[in-house]
């Protein structure tokens, strides 16, 4: 479950440079590349207040939040899974999660 | 063709008028708004105010869609409800059919008793309109004044911060929203809102609001001070509108009273969302909730009920995710103790349930800026905040609601120096996995 947030978060932290934050670093990088690779977006519709910053912010022109009214994962072909609105949503209703298309009930929580 | 009204344009009408579309499809459904602007996202005006939106964002359906749905979207305030003759009177003197009637006509802000509160400058919160006003006072870049506590009141605050005005924001006790966060909690926030240049005032209320020519120029605190301003923003609470129901001999307490099926005590007309106060089995009390969520929900169980249905509604655990001072914050079931000085009624995006003294423990855990908080009962996890890092904020959201057995872990919780977040993580996985609180 590696965000952008904690991504970039953790990349600060690294500029002031130890072993164990470096180690972080990769690992939170790695997360967020396999989220983005292999996951998808997915809301958490009791969180959502349907401000509308998600769709706001994709680049693509999805209407996340018409996803996240209906609970519904943003599968949808244009999502590039970069991020944005996961990032941008105030109430942290989007999160990535693996898609389990390739491999099947097998890992429980990506991180 | 059964016809259908909605008294109101919010989450609680939007969703009522969805689930009596999807069991009723040939109904004929009328949602009558008081604002041209009908419905559009009310807590997303918060960021409108910020800048982080624009105005035509906040609409998450077009025309098309109320069109594909069937629905007839009326901008007429309503004036009376003649339930003998299932009729609704408007205010310009028409009157509505109806066989079923829902009234989702929310909270409106508490006005300040202040002295020159009806002065050009001072403002709330509620609406578009008011949203409009704010940022039109802002333009003048004139000094501010923020009165109030909750979250309207911050949402107004880091509004007029992220739009270069001065702001003062008073406060009537040592903190901020003392009933419901901490005092680590509270200074966090304050201490982020101090780093954008707010200032605080303790223990400060408002005497008097100064005008001039029909103006505000200042306000005139308790303690005597004088506080130069354009625009004094009151946020002290909301109160259920209940004028209607009330002027048509409902039945009301707080707000308008309901069975569990959300009925009110006439028969064929409903009350959901901010106005209608519903039996809580968590607590055993009528609550009034302010929060978006249980709106939306009980507009479904409204609707689904107006068409013939019996589903009973079930209050969820009071939960809500706010953004304070940059922080997205989670707030879980009961956190809280007693009531706010800075509120005379229940505050926006704010429930009653949080207001319940729980007889807990309280261990918590840092991570930088980021803060969790859990309320430990006996044998369940009673409540939460999580600030920052939403990470954990679901595991224990599904702890707390499905009141999980959490002795296992108990005693390593509340040990001193505890690693919280990775005994929840650890504990939540395998009890997800299993859901069988057997180590009890």
């Amino acid at each position: 479950m590696g965000s952008v947030f904690s991504a970039t978060r953790m990349g600060k932290k690294v500029a002031v440079g130890t072993m164990i934050n470096l180690k972080r670093m990769l690992r939170t990088e790695f997360t967020h590349h396999q989220a983005r690779a292999e996951g998808c977006v997915v809301p958490e519709s009791a969180r959502c207040v349907q401000c509308g910053i998600c769709s706001y912010s994709c680049p693509a022109g999805i209407d996340v939040r018409r996803f996240a009214w209906l609970g519904k994962p943003i599968h949808e072909s244009y999502c590039l899974t970069c991020g944005e609105c996961v990032a941008r949503c105030p109430r942290g209703v989007l999160r990535f999660e693996r898609t389990t298309l390739f491999e099947p009930m097998t890992i429980e929580g990506a991180s | 063709m059964r016809r259908y009204v909605i008294v109101g344009t919010g989450a609680a009408a939007i969703a009522a008028a969805e689930a009596i579309r999807s069991h009723d499809p040939t109904s004929h459904i009328a949602l009558l708004s008081e604002e041209p602007q009908g419905y559009y996202s009310r807590p997303g005006l918060a960021y409108f105010l910020t800048g982080e939106i624009n105005e035509r964002q906040l609409y998450p359906f077009s025309e098309r869609d109320f069109k594909q749905l069937g629905f007839r979207p009326m901008v007429a305030p309503a004036a009376r409800i003649h339930p003998g003759e299932h009729r609704l009177e408007l205010c310009d003197g028409r009157f509505l059919r109806y066989d079923r009637l829902l009234i989702a006509t929310g909270s409106s802000a508490v006005r300040s008793k202040a002295p020159g509160e009806d002065l050009k400058g001072v403002v709330k919160l509620d609406n578009m309109g008011d949203a409009h006003e704010i940022l039109d006072l802002a333009r003048r870049r004139l000094p501010a004044v923020v009165v109030g506590g909750g979250i309207t009141a911050l949402e107004i605050v880091e509004g007029l911060v992220a739009r270069k005005v001065k702001t003062h924001y008073f406060l009537r006790k040592d903190r901020y929203w003392h009933n419901i966060l901490d005092e680590i909690e509270s200074r966090i926030v304050e201490e982020r809102l101090r780093e954008h240049g707010v200032s605080l005032h303790f223990h400060t209320e408002l005497a008097e609001i100064l005008g001039q020519h029909g103006r505000v120029v200042g306000v005139r605190t308790q303690d005597g001070r004088t506080v130069p301003c354009g625009m004094v923003a009151i946020a002290i609470g909301v109160r259920p509108r209940t004028e209607l129901a009330a002027s048509s001999g409902l039945e009301i307490d707080r707000g308008i009273l309901v069975d569990e099926y959300l009925e009110t005590s006439q028969a064929d007309i409903f009350a959901a969302g901010d106005v209608a106060q519903v039996y809580d089995p968590f607590t055993g009390k009528s609550i009034v909730d302010t929060l978006w969520g249980p709106a939306r929900g009980q507009g479904t169980v409204a609707g689904m009920n107006m068409t013939g249905l019996r589903a009973p509604y079930v209050k969820p655990i009071a939960f809500n995710v706010t953004r304070l001072a940059g922080l997205t914050t989670t707030i879980i079931g009961m956190v809280g103790r007693g009531d706010d000085d800075d509120l005379v009624s229940i505050a926006r995006g704010d429930s009653e349930t949080w207001r319940q003294l729980p007889d807990a423990i309280i261990a918590q855990d840092n991570f930088e800026v980021n803060r969790l908080r859990l309320l430990i009962g006996a044998r369940t996890l009673l409540g939460a905040i999580v600030m920052g890092d939403q990470t954990l904020s679901r595991p224990i959201q599904e702890l707390v609601a499905q009141q999980a057995d959490i002795t296992p872990i108990r005693s390593r919780l509340t040990a001193p120096g505890a690693n919280i977040a990775d005994l929840i993580v650890d504990f939540w996985t395998h009890w997800r996995r299993f859901r069988v609180p057997e180590h009890a």
